[in-house]
């Protein structure tokens, strides 16, 4: 496992709809183990500049679209040329990439960057996530449990 | 040379999206048009009937970039309508929080969106391959003024700890010590900053425009004051919309807005705060303007980088004040019953005066909610700006041409999501 305090989770989102699953993924995984980890929840991409700089490891969980089916979970390693056509939303023109760009010109990236997203349908105010994009939240956090070797609670304390 | 129409259809480095549609007769501006095409967002119908302790949080989300603003409007006229004073401590900590906001904003504007258009830039991303020490400078003052919204609003985004009479939670005198060192660093590194962008090479420009913006006889303008004009006037906030009027044109779902005395647009924002109020500037911010040279009535809309640079400067020093300053720790919030009746306010959103006005009814529920943001108040003198400025940077290329009105209409800083949402320029010749 890598140094667990040299790791941050963040996970992007709002409180509407789909666009939750950022934020439900980064929950699912405090569910699921101990606080070793820096876990951030962001509104925009363009706060990540703000925590980013002392990490080794930057794990990002967003909402995507046109990358697949609703709730379809995709993992993308920075640098990634499919990341710069897609379609992501961002303060200013201060969209995902061009946030990790602006950090890596600048030197504050850290040496690994992994993206999650899972495709998403729709962002109502007021809606609860559809049910395949709560389930791609599981899937991603799952595996970042695995992929990050993660100390796991038990079943029990898991709940949405 | 003919008739013809230029269009940007997507403007960068702007809040929002909107377009900008230019026709010309030979070198003949016939019409211009900020379009802003998003739809309304309708705030002011999803207040009503709703608890009025809930308005400070909604109306914080019409903006992700001045929701500070937001929530100071509308708590200062529910506490109008209410009859509510808040305490001396409350109001520095109301000030300090704007601080923060306004040094978050403006930083960012300043580095990353208006920055690349002087020094030859598409975005900040490539000018941060030149500037880097510049890039990194603007990031860490907008980290200082998200670190400052965080302390007092809960979180830097749409902050919550805001509520009517006061904060549902003081910060402790601990909390705020934290932040002065990195804050007596980001005074300098604002200094610095504003003596960079003075140095750039601004266009000779001027335009005719009534300067217009929150005046308050003991302090810089943010959260109190009358509306003064650089004509003289003196308009009471009782009177704002009296004076000045909402208008729709067809070709934009924000507002336009003029004033009915004259007739004419009118501008906001920091170029109009500093124009009326320089004397108010904190000392070191008062100080830099003389020494770079700022005209007493600047007339050049290119120079608001350096208004903005001088208000970022004043509040760094007022925060600086407030954080050294003695934290009473007295009560968070005031008390109050409720009551049918009106309030109105108006406050310096990093983009200019933010209107807001309430009616209540004696259950504590909203019945009407009128909302004026500075961008779409702004978005008449916009234009007439461009009509003017594109005769000075008119040419064949039209690439060019159009580059030239959206380095102007950046100068604004506009936000299209405070004004409904933003913008896309076209220019056509017929």
């Amino acid at each position: 496992m890598q140094n667990s305090g040299q790791i941050m989770i963040a996970g992007i989102g709002s409180p509407h709809g789909d666009d939750q699953v950022g934020w439900e993924i980064i929950r699912q995984i405090k569910d699921r183990n101990s606080d070793l980890v820096c876990f951030r929840l962001a509104r925009t991409p363009d706060e990540l500049l703000d925590w980013m700089e002392d990490f080794e490891l930057l794990v990002i969980c967003d909402a995507c679209q046109g990358a697949g089916d609703v709730g379809s979970v995709h993992h993308w390693e920075w640098p990634c040329r499919q990341l710069e056509t897609m379609q992501w939303s961002g303060t200013h023109n201060l969209s995902l990439p061009a946030v990790l760009a602006l950090a890596e010109q600048l030197g504050k990236l850290p040496d690994s960057v992994r993206i999650w997203g899972v495709e998403v349908a729709q962002a109502q105010p007021g809606q609860a996530m559809t049910d395949p994009v709560m389930a791609g939240a599981i899937e991603v956090a799952e595996a970042l449990c695995k992929e990050l070797v993660l100390p796991v609670k038990t079943a029990g304390t898991h709940h949405a | 040379m003919g008739n013809r129409t230029i269009k940007v259809e997507t403007m960068t480095r702007v809040e929002g999206e909107g377009g900008l549609y230019i026709r010309l007769s030979g070198d003949t501006v016939d019409e211009v048009r900020l379009e802003i095409y998003e739809p309304p967002r309708l705030f002011e119908a999803l207040l009503r009937g709703r608890p009025l302790e809930d308005t400070p949080d909604i109306t914080a989300r019409i903006c992700g970039i001045c929701p500070v603003a937001y929530q100071m409007s509308s708590v200062h006229a529910l506490e109008a309508a209410l009859d509510v004073t808040v305490s001396p401590e409350i109001r520095r900590l109301r000030r300090l929080l704007y601080c923060g906001e306004w040094i978050e904003s403006h930083g960012l504007h300043m580095h990353l969106l208006h920055a690349p258009d002087f020094l030859g830039f598409d975005s900040g991303l490539e000018m941060a391959k030149q500037f880097p020490d510049e890039v990194n400078r603007g990031l860490r003052l907008k980290k200082h003024g998200n670190q400052l919204v965080d302390l007092l609003g809960g979180r830097a985004i749409h902050p919550i700890n805001v509520c009517v009479g006061g904060f549902y939670r003081l910060p402790k005198r601990n909390e705020f010590q934290t932040l002065i060192a990195d804050f007596e660093w980001g005074l300098g590194a604002a200094i610095e900053t504003t003596r960079w962008v003075s140095g750039f090479d601004f266009p000779d420009f001027e335009t005719d425009c009534d300067y217009i913006s929150l005046s308050h006889p003991d302090e810089y303008p943010m959260n109190e004051g009358v509306m003064k004009t650089s004509g003289g006037d003196i308009i009471e906030i009782s009177r704002y919309e009296e004076e000045f009027e909402e208008r729709q044109v067809p070709h934009s779902t924000a507002l336009h807005a003029i004033r009915k005395s004259t007739g004419r647009p009118y501008l906001l924002g920091p170029l109009s705060r500093v124009n009326l109020n320089r004397d108010q500037l904190s000392p070191s911010a008062r100080k830099l303007a003389d020494e770079i040279g700022l005209e007493p009535l600047c007339r050049n809309p290119h120079k608001a980088i350096i208004a903005r640079g001088l208000e970022i400067v004043h509040a760094y020093e007022e925060a600086l004040t407030i954080l050294r300053g003695d934290q009473s720790q007295g009560k968070s919030r005031e008390t109050y019953e409720y009551k049918s009746g009106e309030g109105m306010a108006a406050t310096e959103a990093p983009r200019g005066t933010l209107f807001h006005r309430y009616v209540v009814d004696e259950a504590g529920k909203i019945v009407e909610a009128c909302i004026v943001p500075p961008t779409s108040q702004n978005q008449a003198q916009i234009e007439a700006d461009l009509k003017q400025w594109i005769s000075h940077v008119i040419s064949d290329d039209e690439q060019e041409t159009a580059r030239k009105c959206e380095n102007l209409v950046r100068a604004y800083d506009p936000c299209i999501s405070c004004s409904t949402h933003f913008l896309k320029v076209k220019i056509e010749r017929t």
